[in-house]
């Protein structure tokens, strides 16, 4: 044997897995009389010595208690473990084409954003909004219900309803007292009665009815319709924001700006609102 | 003659694969020291092997019957598992291993003193030696700390390990001795230096870079 050889086989020496005992013997006997390889030997064997003890300090290290309590719950949970498993791997075309396909969703997507921005943004579009926010100082979007005679024929038709017209002599008391005189009209005609909150809201509209609340007069929501025709329906209390005053052209306490108001919601019998009135 | 009733490896994970919790709580306190204990020397970080060692687990239940049997045994194929989440580790937090201070070296490659005595000082010496062989261990590449942990620190064999490294028996034999020349060529640096009168009397850590 040569140191070749011997260094090919010395793992084996130092480690002793080494089974074929007459190559151990010439290993050996090639050490004695190399003082290279027999010095490699022994720092070998002080290896192995060393990596023993090292095993042996770690023998008893065992992962804390609560991994195993931790996989116990686990593995009583196992099913879900395995509805979590990933998902098989998907060929490199089809991974190519899916973010090929984000890819054109994204870029359409990006198109109709510049697109819409374009449209709101072009000055012809602000003219508009502005001339419409000029014209239209409360504004409420409604579907519109034909009640000529029946009051279950429902048009379906979208309409944007106005609670004072778009007159240029608009005065905010002005369409307040046609408003109220129309309504009133209705409402008030004899014979007729106006309908009565409901629910929680009874006492307060007793109060109403009593005098204890001042009201305006009925608003038709949707300017347009007729509300002579509207045969019954019902009244519901609710608290808006006190800029809605405004909104319908009535004075409005700037000072009190941050306190709801109270208003009853005229509904038709189909639970579309038609006009409101404001209680102080 | 008793009959051997201990069931293998193979038989706990098929009646752990089919439910049986029994099955899996034999299987786990046999096979979680050997995890836990290879985590904890490739890492060098008892949080490291905690979690690789729940991990293992948790895999196991999940690809339980993904174990080929004729591939290895289920230590390997648990110790191949583990050995892959330790390299995901490493390799995401690349750490910086600090190597022990060169006062705490002593002459490591005189095989005498790897033999306990009652000497407190010659155990001192020797439990500083051990912890010299644990850092060069560990500032060992990744490929060839892991033949030495399996082969050497777990008397794994070569086929074993092979199968748990899923590479050729060659493979892990020419790394097996590569890696045990650089742990020697690392003590033998460290015996040298040990040797020198002023060898770390600042009293400061040196570092070195984990290649892994």
């Amino acid at each position: 044997m040569n140191c070749s050889d011997f260094e090919s086989i010395i793992n084996d020496l130092a480690r002793a897995p080494l089974q074929d005992a007459s190559e151990r013997a010439e290993a050996l006997a090639h050490a004695e009389g190399c003082q290279r390889c027999s010095v490699r030997l022994a720092e070998e064997r002080a290896l192995t010595s060393g990596l023993r003890t090292l095993a042996a300090r770690a023998a008893q290290a065992q992962a804390p208690a609560r991994v195993e309590a931790a996989l116990l719950s686990a593995f009583r949970q196992r099913d879900n473990l395995i509805l979590l498993k990933p998902a098989p791997e998907q060929p490199r075309r089809a991974r190519n084409m899916r973010w090929a396909h984000a890819g054109i969703a994204a870029a359409v997507a990006l198109l109709f954003i510049f697109a819409a921005l374009f449209y709101v943004q072009r000055p012809e579009r602000q003219q508009e909004l502005a001339t419409a926010r000029d014209s239209h100082p409360a504004r409420l979007v409604l579907w519109n219900t034909d009640t000529n005679g029946d009051t279950n024929q429902r048009a379906g038709r979208r309409v944007e309803a106005v609670a004072a017209p778009a007159e240029r002599d608009f005065s905010p008391q002005l369409a307040f007292e046609r408003v109220s005189n129309r309504t009133r009209d209705r409402f008030e005609a004899p014979g007729r009665r106006l309908p009565q909150p409901e629910g929680p809201q009874a006492v307060n509209a007793a109060a109403v009815s009593t005098g204890e609340d001042i009201a305006t007069d009925f608003i038709p929501l949707n300017y347009g319709a007729d509300l002579s025709n509207l045969d019954s329906g019902r009244v519901v209390r609710v608290e808006l924001p006190r800029t809605a005053l405004a909104r319908y052209g009535l004075p409005m306490n700037a000072e009190r700006a941050g306190e709801p108001v109270k208003a009853d919601v005229l509904l038709g019998e189909d639970g579309l609102a038609r006009a409101i009135r404001f209680v102080r | 003659m008793p009959v051997n009733t201990t069931p293998s490896d193979e038989e706990l994970l098929r009646l752990m694969m089919a439910g049986d919790e029994e099955a899996f709580t034999t299987l786990y306190r046999r096979r979680q020291g050997g995890v836990y204990r290879f985590a904890l020397q490739m890492s060098g970080s008892e949080a490291v092997a905690e979690d690789v060692t729940q991990e293992v687990f948790i895999v196991l239940m999940r690809e339980g019957d993904r174990y080929d049997a004729t591939r290895g045994s289920l230590q390997s194929y648990l110790y191949g598992i583990a050995r892959n989440q330790v390299l995901r580790r490493l390799e995401r937090e690349r750490p910086f291993v600090q190597i022990a201070d060169d006062a705490q070296e002593t002459d490591l490659l005189s095989s005498d003193i790897f033999v306990a005595t009652d000497d407190p000082l010659a155990e001192l010496v020797h439990n500083e030696m051990i912890e010299s062989v644990r850092q060069a261990v560990l500032a060992l590449p990744a490929h060839y700390r892991e033949v030495v942990v399996l082969c050497d620190l777990h008397e794994m064999s070569y086929a074993e390990a092979a199968a748990a490294l899923s590479c050729a028996v060659g493979t892990v034999r020419s790394r097996l001795h590569r890696a045990r020349a650089l742990l020697i060529d690392r003590l033998r640096a460290v015996k040298e230096r040990g040797a020198e009168p002023d060898a770390g009397s600042n009293g400061l850590l040196n570092t070195a870079r984990c290649f892994a």
